[in-house]
């Protein structure tokens, strides 16, 4: 899937190695990293770590790795889950979900895909009206437009910005 | 990958299916579709509904047979158990743990329910519970379908379903544990479900009644 991205930050800060479900370079919320609070970017974001709050990156991809937990809604252009999720997912673009996924929530997207093994139950939401418009340069096009989901984010906390690399296309 | 998720892999089935066109027809020139189903999502749902505006609901409310509920009637004669007053308690123990799972948004209302083979691990006081709390959410215009076990002994139990095509049904192995089993008349299944009545139904080689549902609503809806 191609995407195009701005992408200010010219290099990496994060050391670890980033898993072959990430085809991107993306920042990194290791393993041993737990997070309460909201996180929000503008950049490819990878969590194999473990947060409590919200995640929001609206016009960049966040992938829930297989070591990631997340008691949290999640908002990105496109969400990638192989790991935990517990809250409401918003793809703006695209959801995948992926045989190691657990996931208890709704999803809303314009585009969703079940990998084969992968279990879910919950409601999707999907507006394929919304992948168009979404693929305009506009990142404030939302897909979100009949779900309780998006509403549902009511975090509080210390507020943390993603901070690492900037990302690029493949 | 999991054994479950690889033992799904090796045995993706399809039955060819002649009611379940008939009831997407009916649906073309919705807007905004809203499908409830009472397994998981696999991908083949996913893939057919994908490219319309819908909301899909799946349940997995197969899971809620897992461990069921043991009523406790305080209404005892003696040593006489009230057969009455027990069975209205089982019903409130199932119908408070369906309405925990089917607790929908306000505003929901389904078109198009795919129960498959749901009725069959469900005895009549289960499924008289699950009827009555699926029933604030369908629309009037409401269809489903259905497996229905008729006799015992046939090979067709614990497995999961979904939509491959328009008229084709996509069938793997369960990953959720064996249940038990009722093997039912249909008159005596579609007359636990206060909402729908049978529309079309077709025996099976494999021994199983396809059917398709339409609603008959007299439920006040909030």
């Amino acid at each position: 899937m191609s995407h195009s991205t701005p992408s200010p930050a010219p290099a990496p800060t994060s050391s670890a190695p980033a898993p072959a479900s990430v085809s991107n370079k993306s920042a990194v919320l290791g393993a041993t990293i737990k997070v309460k609070g909201d996180i929000s970017g503008e950049e490819n974001l990878l969590i194999e770590g473990q947060v409590e709050g919200s995640v929001s990156l609206s016009s960049h991809e966040l992938t829930i790795g297989k070591t990631g937990k997340l008691n949290a809604n999640l908002t990105a252009k496109t969400i990638r889950i192989d790991g935990e999720v517990d809250g409401d997912i918003t793809g703006k673009e695209k959801v995948v979900v992926t045989s190691t996924s657990q996931i208890k929530g709704n999803i809303v997207t314009p585009k969703m895909t079940l990998e084969e093994g992968a279990r879910f139950k919950g409601t999707i939401d999907i507006d394929p009206a919304h992948a168009n418009s979404s693929a305009s340069p506009q990142p404030s096009a939302s897909a979100a437009t009949s779900s309780k989901s998006a509403a549902n984010s009511s975090n509080t906390g210390s507020n943390s910005s993603s901070s690492g690399s900037g990302s690029s296309n493949s | 990958m999991t054994l479950a998720a690889r033992e799904s892999l090796a045995y993706p089935e399809t039955l060819p299916t002649r009611l379940v066109p008939d009831l997407l027809d009916r649906f073309q020139k919705v807007d905004y579709l809203q499908v409830f189903d009472t397994g998981f999502a696999v991908p083949e749902t996913i893939d057919h509904f994908v490219s319309r505006k819908c909301r899909l609901h799946f349940s997995a409310a197969y899971e809620l047979l897992q461990n069921p509920p043991v009523a406790t009637s305080s209404k005892r004669d003696g040593r006489l158990i009230d057969k009455k007053a027990q069975d209205q308690a089982l019903y409130q123990a199932w119908r408070e743990r369906f309405d925990q799972t089917l607790d929908f948004p306000q505003g929901t209302r389904f078109d198009l329910c795919f129960f498959w083979d749901f009725f069959n691990y469900t005895d009549d006081i289960a499924l008289k519970a699950f009827s009555d709390s699926l029933s604030p959410y369908l629309k009037d215009s409401a269809v489903g379908h259905a497996y229905v076990l008729l006799k015992e002994g046939h090979p067709v139990l614990h497995r999961s379903f979904g939509v491959a095509a328009k008229d084709e049904i996509v069938v793997r192995p369960a990953h959720w544990q064996a249940l038990p089993a009722y093997a039912r008349p249909q008159a005596r299944v579609t007359s636990m479900l206060q909402d729908f009545r049978v529309n079309h139904s077709v025996l099976r080689r494999d021994g199983l009644l396809e059917i398709s549902l339409k609603a008959q609503l007299a439920n006040t809806q909030p």
